[in-house]
């Protein structure tokens, strides 16, 4: 009972205005962006239907039966996304390709930058704090939905390749950082979190270990601003850097797996990227943060520390800082990969799975909305000192090194083929 | 769901006040995120079609 009753957040009257403007927020612009989508959809079909329509005269004409039906499958395909705007061929809605397909402008886009102006421009009101706090973490319920979309295959080949980069990167990082710390005189604390948060998932990890290493509230502020701070700055610069770069999608997945340190901006960028990026980032993720309790075990053999009335041991520290969520992410990847006929799966029209596979972008956007009003140009100046340099410092290296070995992996190992 | 966690600023207030309600905030968040997924996983088994057109159509106005 005193369990149950813990579950319910003290004052959590006070969350439902913030919640609620989240939730308004995050439907207004999943509304633009399935208009936008709509009418991009329109403009490319609007251009391809002509020669679609004389490639099926040709292949009509020749009487190359093989190549008719094909062809009368994609001319139905196109013209079913001109109608959706009431479109004939020949029209264009160049704006629509230009935002939603030039500059990514999509909900991933609207929510975070959106929501990062009427923070930093208009402020938000503090009754509104509250809720938009609660939002953020919204996204836990979509990833374990989102496991729908895996199958066992997947979770070997890309989550064992992933949980082998991920121990490697984040220990690697974090042994780096809390030498340096140490080195140059950053105190245990804040070189203990900042290790932590660098090496792991940023302010999760950051709350994990603070207690162990008895960082000081200051100590907190500094690593969550510059994690903060780093993480903002490569959601928005990494997918560009992305297509610039010329990345596949299940690369790209990877590498901000690798790079972006909070699980929330990582699936906004990855998601930001394409649904391809989205199901590898999320799935290397799922086998990232489940490293976050060793991590933690890690701190407490580097500092030497000890118990101290605390239980720190090896096992209570697995138990206490495990993320359980992830585990429905894994029960729903164990369904559909079983093949219960009843629970069909995501493209089985009219089945369970099929239905929850249509959820799981709203929790999304839900999320993103809280990130982006979340982000204060405040807080991150809060980053700073040495303690900042290394940790920023080691996450730019951890990037770069990330980057060159997705592109040494390739694209199929990193591909998440789905169910 | 509790006013810290990942992505965002939290303060120390949030962390001593997680010992006196006896679990953390983050395996809160994670709880209410295992509670969510499956009501909607029952909801969907009762009726995936309502739930496909809800979260696909209907919330969709434009």
């Amino acid at each position: 009972m005193a369990n149950l009753r813990s579950l319910i957040v003290p004052g959590w009257t006070k969350i439902i205005p913030g919640l609620v403007f989240c939730m308004v927020f995050a439907w207004i612009m999943m509304n633009i962006d399935h208009v936008l989508g709509k009418y991009h959809k329109a403009d490319v079909a609007s251009a391809a239907i002509p020669a679609l329509e004389e490639k099926l005269a040709d292949a009509t004409a020749s009487g190359n039966a093989g190549a008719v039906a094909p062809a009368e499958g994609k001319l139905a395909k196109q013209q079913k996304a001109l109608d959706k705007v009431d479109g004939t061929a020949g029209d264009a809605w160049p704006v629509a390709t230009l935002l939603y397909q030039k500059f990514q402008f999509k909900y991933v886009a609207m929510l975070l930058i959106g929501g990062i102006l009427i923070r930093n421009l208009f402020g938000i009101p503090e009754f509104l704090k509250p809720g938009i706090a609660v939002a953020r973490p919204i996204i836990k319920p979509g990833i374990i939905i989102l496991g729908v979309h895996y199958v066992w295959s997947d979770v070997v080949r890309v989550g064992g390749t992933g949980m082998l980069l991920a121990a490697v990167f984040i220990f690697g990082t974090a042994i780096v950082v809390m030498w340096l710390s140490r080195k140059y005189g950053v105190s245990d604390g804040l070189g203990g979190i900042m290790g932590a948060g660098t090496g792991v998932c940023g302010v999760s990890a950051i709350i994990a270990t603070a207690p162990v290493v008895g960082a000081k509230p200051r100590d907190m502020a500094y690593a969550i601003g510059t994690i903060l701070l780093f993480g903002t700055a490569m959601l928005f610069i990494m997918p560009y850097l992305g297509q610039w770069l010329g990345i596949s999608e299940p690369q790209f997945g990877a590498w901000s797996a690798l790079a972006i340190l909070n699980t929330a901006q990582l699936i906004a960028a990855a998601e930001w990227y394409g649904e391809e990026a989205r199901n590898t980032a999320v799935l290397i993720n799922a086998a990232r943060i489940m490293l976050i309790p060793l991590i933690v075990v890690f701190a407490v053999w580097f500092y030497g520390i000890k118990g101290e009335g605390k239980n720190i041991g090896f096992w209570a520290t697995m138990r206490a800082k495990f993320p359980i969520f992830i585990l429905g992410f894994f029960a729903l990847i164990i369904l559909n990969s079983a093949g219960i006929a009843f629970l069909g799966g995501p493209k089985t029209a009219g089945t369970p799975l099929w239905a929850m596979d249509a959820v799981y972008k709203w929790f999304f956007a839900i999320g993103f909305a809280g990130i982006g009003l979340s982000i204060s140009i405040e807080d991150m100046k809060k980053a700073g000192g040495t303690a900042f340099a290394i940790g920023s410092g080691a996450a730019t290296v951890k990037m770069i090194l990330g980057l060159i070995v997705v592109l040494l992996l390739g694209t199929e190992l990193l591909r998440v083929g789905g169910g | 769901m509790s006013a810290t966690g990942e992505g965002g600023a939290m303060s120390s207030e949030s962390v001593s006040q997680d010992k006196a309600t006896g679990l953390s905030s983050a395996k809160r968040e994670d709880i209410w995120a295992l509670i969510i997924a499956g009501a909607v996983m029952l909801i969907s088994i009762a009726a995936p079609e309502a739930v496909y057109d809800f979260f696909k159509k209907v919330l969709y106005i434009f």
